[in-house]
């Protein structure tokens, strides 16, 4: 297991599951694509994506990643608050054996999404094990600074 | 409407697109920062078209005031699997007034995504 995050900031990547993760193209730039955490390991995070992704080609080039967590809600006064955590890491593009994949993709996911069929989990194990789809492991920096922050609009 | 297709997310056609950015949301937005490190911050879009200018307001503080970079804005939509949707501009960033609040990205590429066609094959 890899280092540990803030408790705050872990609840809320481990109940909000949505994320965007940016890397650079082939020009160097910055470009981003909303993903939903598979699984997390202390400061590991992981992602199922397409072997063939236009994402993966980008991180086997250049793995310095960065995400993006955000929720957002109406202020009592008006406005909206939002919180977001904002980290770096670095990306590995990695082929799960099935025992590897039992472990960070469970064939019976701890965590149901209601906005996902129930279909989707058996078929993206069985995608992955036939290497259609992998998996990314972004192990973040600095995890012990990795925080919560807030504003407003 | 964009096109029935197997596996992976269809892309939007350009009216599809440009009525997904008229709707205000919060979004992802990405540039390098001083320091050559990648920066994501949270940018609410009020309502953004494909060609020309997105203005973007970041939450006081969230970014320091710097020279014109290249950015990415990630914004998307996830209540129901099919109804996944998603844009992904990228271009350069600049301030659009004094202040650290409000920015202007001047779209020069433009992708919109859609999973209502999708079948579930993954």
């Amino acid at each position: 297991m890899s280092a540990a995050l803030p408790p705050d900031v872990a609840a809320q990547l481990d109940g909000h599951r949505d994320i965007t993760l940016f890397c650079r193209d082939a020009d160097g730039h910055p470009i981003g694509y909303p993903m939903m955490i598979s699984s997390r390991d202390g400061a590991d995070i992981v992602f199922s994506t397409y072997r063939k992704s236009a994402k993966v080609r980008h991180i086997e080039r250049d793995p310095r990643v960065a995400l993006l967590s955000f929720t957002a809600a109406p202020a009592p006064d008006g406005g909206e608050l939002v919180r977001w955590i904002s980290m770096t890491g670095t990306a590995a593009v990695w082929q799960p054996t099935e025992a590897e994949l039992d472990r960070v993709f469970p064939p019976a996911p701890r965590t149901a999404d209601g906005r996902v069929p129930d279909t989707v989990g058996p078929l993206v194990r069985q995608r992955t094990l036939e290497g259609k789809r992998i998996l990314l492991r972004v192990r973040l920096d600095e995890p012990d600074a990795v925080r919560i922050e807030e504003g407003r609009r | 409407m964009s096109a029935p297709r197997r596996g992976g997310p269809a892309r939007m056609e350009p009216a599809e697109l440009e009525a997904f950015l008229a709707e205000p949301r919060w979004a992802g937005l990405c540039l390098e920062d001083e320091q050559g490190r990648l920066r994501a911050v949270p940018a609410w879009i009020a309502g953004g078209h494909v060609q020309g200018d997105v203005e973007v307001t970041v939450p006081a503080g969230a970014l320091p005031a710097m020279d014109p970079a290249p950015a990415c804005l990630v914004a998307d939509r996830f209540e129901s699997y099919v109804g996944i949707r998603g844009a992904i501009l990228r271009g350069r960033l600049r301030p659009a007034e004094a202040g650290d609040e409000q920015w202007r990205l001047t779209v020069a590429k433009a992708h919109g995504f859609s999973f209502a066609n999708t079948t579930v094959s993954l």
